[in-house]
């Protein structure tokens, strides 16, 4: 595709999600008379008012950042290990994040939503993704050793939450499908600043990643360290998860699924791609929390189930269509 | 210039080379010739400083091969591997430019021309066959116009006509003064316009 036909692309899709943003104001369990006299006239006053504004915004907002967020850390895991098969929960940075964020709040060093509790996943995610880095010699080995360090967190994670009878423990297992139902206007000022900043720089820095692409050996030869490459892809993509994770759990899928669709509709160089991929993210997280809180309410259904269901099929899809080419 | 002595080379644990000394002079071409397993594209790998030595020394330039930082090879040697498996849909023409921005366009144009790569500039490198995917190897390995260009068997997939565009191409570069050192599996015959012969024996 053309750059010319792929930013009319873009630009429909975000023209597309803001328009389903400010659906999503209007629509909750909450049965409010006339939704859009409140989302058009914000100095309007009234229960509709904070409804839109102070309940359903900061989640609203909420979801479309943690799901940019996912999307780039998955466009990013994939390019850093060269890898179709790559995103976060794999190369074990997700269960780093939750093991932090789960031993802060058991330890009560820290309570759910709050900077604490970032901090303490961030750690988790480092831990988690500088052990499977060191302990790897190549790309291939990477998604390997990911996948054991993953496994030995969620272990490490799951005991620590059997043996601790404190109720938060409890409200902890909501990590596991994730869920925005905490978001606030606390977690949008957390989740704001740290999410725009970093990936910022995960777009600046993912174009020295396209050189990963033509193998480690090739990348030496031009000069350059891909170890180096792909520890700092490592660094931005446990800032970006431990972020989501502290804010609204694990969110399953959503990271793999966002860059090959995107691939798929834009192509595979890295700078377009992590925008791309930050976009499919949002619109598709806002999708899926959107249809969580409204499908059954006052039921909310755990979101990881539907990002699933709303991403796989589209995955499936855009794989099958792309034939024998990996996009 | 780059000289070896005494060289000694093991891939994994296995020892594939020892007691080898040669030297490949600027301006000529080295083919290096022997069995499967014989150490051909492990002596490559050595030269190109991705591997060290278990005994010998190399010497570029009179100097400690070892000795060059990462960047400092970067500028002296180009290596077109035998072929490369991609599965991202990169376009052709963004394979070349990756790391090679500041290649001059003449000199792109002529090798895209050459080799003949042009037809296939815009498609994406998961589509290309065997054979296109090489001559994107020895496109990138001459873009640079760097001293030292080694390549693991450039005619291994090629056509006929191919192999001769190829090596005009590197006949242009060996009057450039530059070093050539290719990993071959063609008969010692059909080589007699190298310059140097080195046969490895199987072990």
């Amino acid at each position: 595709m053309s750059v010319k036909g792929r930013r009319l692309l873009l630009a429909a899709i975000l023209i597309s999600i803001i328009a389903f943003s400010l659906f999503a104001l209007s629509v909750g369990s909450a049965d409010l008379q006339s939704p859009w006299k409140y989302i058009l006239d914000r100095s309007l006053t009234g229960a509709g008012h904070d409804i839109i504004w102070d309940i359903r915004f900061p989640r609203v907002m909420s979801a479309l950042l943690v799901g940019a967020a996912l999307g780039l850390a998955g466009a990013l895991s994939q390019s850093a290990t060269n890898n179709p098969l790559a995103d976060p929960s794999i190369i074990g940075t997700s269960a780093g994040a939750s093991f932090g964020a789960s031993l802060a709040v058991v330890l009560g060093a820290a309570s759910i939503g709050t900077f604490g509790t970032t901090l303490a996943a961030t750690v988790g995610a480092l831990l988690a993704s500088l052990l499977t880095f060191a302990l790897s010699r190549s790309a291939l080995q990477l998604v390997i050793i990911g996948i054991a360090t993953s496994a030995l967190f969620t272990s490490v994670t799951g005991i620590l939450l059997s043996l601790a009878d404190k109720p938060e423990a409890r409200s902890i297992s909501f990590w596991s499908f994730g869920s925005l139902a905490l978001a606030n206007s606390n977690t949008l000022q957390l989740l704001a600043p740290l999410i725009i900043v970093i990936a910022i720089l995960g777009w600046y820095y993912s174009q020295r990643m396209d050189l990963l692409v033509l193998g480690d050996r090739e990348v030496i030869h031009l000069g350059y360290n891909p170890h180096r490459i792909r520890l700092i892809a490592f660094l931005i993509i446990s800032i970006l998860i431990a972020t989501s994770v502290s804010a609204v759990g694990s969110i399953a899928f959503l990271a793999l699924a966002a860059p090959h669709i995107t691939r798929y509709l834009i192509g595979p160089t890295n700078r377009p791609l992590m925008i791309g991929s930050a976009v499919i993210g949002a619109g598709l997280l806002l999708l899926a929390d959107t249809a969580a809180r409204t499908v059954a309410p006052p039921i909310e259904l755990p979101i990881g189930l539907i990002t699933a269901i709303l991403g796989a099929p589209i995955l499936i899809l855009v794989l099958r269509k792309s034939g024998e080419v990996w996009r | 210039m780059i000289n070896c002595r005494n060289l000694a080379l093991s891939y994994g644990n296995r020892e594939v080379l020892s007691g080898f000394s040669a030297d490949f002079r600027d301006g000529t071409i080295t083919a290096v010739l022997g069995a499967n397993g014989s150490g051909k594209s492990t002596l490559i790998a050595a030269l190109a400083g991705d591997l060290v030595p278990i005994s010998g020394e190399i010497n570029l330039h009179q100097r400690e091969l070892s000795s060059f930082s990462s960047t400092e090879l970067s500028q002296l040697r180009a290596v077109a591997a035998q072929s490369h498996h991609y599965w991202m849909a990169y376009k052709t023409i963004e394979i070349l430019r990756l790391g090679n921005e500041n290649v001059n366009l003449q000199r792109f144009n002529y090798l895209i021309e050459k080799l003949k790569i042009g037809t296939y500039l815009e498609e994406p490198v998961t589509t290309l066959s065997g054979g296109q995917l090489q001559r994107i190897e020895i496109a990138r390995a001459l873009l640079r116009e760097l001293p030292v260009i080694m390549l693991d068997e450039p005619f291994a997939s090629q056509d006929l006509q191919s192999i001769e565009v190829i090596k005009e191409l590197l006949l242009e570069e060996r009057s450039a003064g530059r070093t050539i050192i290719m990993v071959a599996h063609t008969r010692r015959d059909e080589l007699s316009w190298c310059d140097q012969i080195i046969e490895l024996n199987a072990r």
